[in-house]
């Protein structure tokens, strides 16, 4: 019965939607003349062509970059043939970890040789976000409404279960993000662990107090923030290479906390992007905002 | 000798869970499964030493995916069977069905 009724209520709400964007186009009408209309038809033929041919060329462009690349690639199968691929492997794992100061190679790979490909990773969870953030993101006069929807379920079991477990699943997450050059773990791991402990907590307890910590100003100046961080640290060490200027910055001792110079503070950034992430995700799919 | 049996259960355990989602037409039950599927996922990368893959699956393929899953079926209103009947009590619809 409860189905039915949404589905009753969804349906009237569309109609009024609908009834009402009737009216206004009726409105509307009357007070423009026809010559207007002439005129931002021809302005919006002209967007349209000038984005078929932008998204042509562009098309092309691409394409044809990425195909020319394929030239340069070894040719299949002939690994005894190219010596870049025989060389690379043995100065990873001789000087790898002299060089990056990571005692866990796995992150001193990915945040230091790799550093690049992190980074888009990075935004490309930070841009899922924003196109989840555009497609589900609802009308503000049906939110009230539907607000009533999203109470949490008031069992004290669950509630007695998630605070004594959300509070270890933060712990364990800040443990695997800074800790990320020693041990096992790194940015992403450690914050899909407390992006898994921010959606627990906010099943228990609601939005209501979720959302006096994690706001919808706090995800935005969070995640670009420490977007804008990587960025910065990267743009150092990316210049101080290629310039082959000493880094200022120290390598530390393998196996401390702080070890590995820029890898620590990458850690941290890609941890906070993707803890952001993965509750901004939630809220969205759960009531269309963060 | 033990872990080499134990592994081929976890193998083919595994094997049998991917396609078992594809034929399970109930897709509440095909989300837990596919959340055992990332589980066993997660020991198997333990057993070939990549701890940090199996801290991401475990966290990410099993825990939050699932979420977004449920998430998206309750929005598209898949998965109130089960709580149809609790309300249907309350509402005092209950007799209307018989």
């Amino acid at each position: 019965m409860k189905k039915n009724n949404h589905l009753l209520d969804d349906k009237e709400l569309l109609c009024s939607d609908d009834s009402l964007f009737e009216n206004k186009k009726e409105e509307n009408v009357p007070d423009k003349p026809k010559v207007i209309k002439k005129v931002k038809k021809d302005t919006h033929i002209a967007l349209k062509v000038f984005y078929y041919v932008f998204a042509i060329l562009s098309g092309v462009a691409i394409v044809s970059t990425l195909l020319a690349c394929l030239f340069y690639l070894p040719r299949f199968g002939a690994v005894n043939n190219n010596p870049t691929l025989n060389d690379i492997y043995h100065e990873y794992i001789e000087n790898g970890i002299d060089k990056t100061g990571a005692t866990n190679f796995v992150s001193g790979m990915i945040l230091d040789y790799r550093a690049f490909d992190t980074l888009g990773e990075s935004f490309v969870l930070f841009t899922a976000v924003n196109c989840v953030l555009i497609l589900l993101q609802e009308v503000k006069d049906s939110k009230k409404k539907e607000d009533e929807k999203y109470q949490p379920i008031n069992d004290p079991l669950i509630k007695f279960g998630c605070s004594l477990a959300v509070p270890l699943i933060f712990l364990f997450g800040a443990y695997v993000i800074l800790n990320g050059s020693i041990s096992p773990g790194g940015g992403f791991s450690g914050g899909a662990i407390m992006g898994a402990g921010l959606i627990i907590y906010s099943i228990a307890f609601g939005f209501e107090n979720s959302s006096k910590f994690f706001k919808d100003k706090t995800f935005k100046a969070v995640s670009s923030i420490a977007l804008l961080t990587y960025c910065a640290s990267k743009t150092y060490s990316f210049l101080t290479g290629a310039l082959e200027v000493e880094s200022v910055i120290p390598l530390g001792v393998p196996g401390t906390i702080l070890s590995g110079g820029l890898i620590f503070i990458l850690n941290v950034a890609v941890g906070l992007v993707v803890t952001c992430t993965m509750f901004g995700l939630y809220s969205l799919f759960k009531k269309g905002e963060i | 000798m033990i872990l080499e049996i134990f592994k081929i259960i976890l193998l083919i355990s595994l094997i049998v869970c991917a396609i078992a989602v594809f034929f399970i037409k109930d897709v509440l039950t095909s989300i837990v499964v596919f959340m055992s599927y990332s589980s066993i996922m997660a020991v198997i990368w333990i057993l070939l030493q990549a701890p940090d893959l199996a801290i991401t699956e475990a966290a990410v393929g099993a825990g939050v995916t699932s979420v977004l899953f449920f998430i998206t079926l309750k929005r598209i209103n898949q998965i109130d069977a089960s709580l149809n009947t609790l309300d249907k009590k309350k509402d005092g619809d209950f007799h209307e069905e018989k």
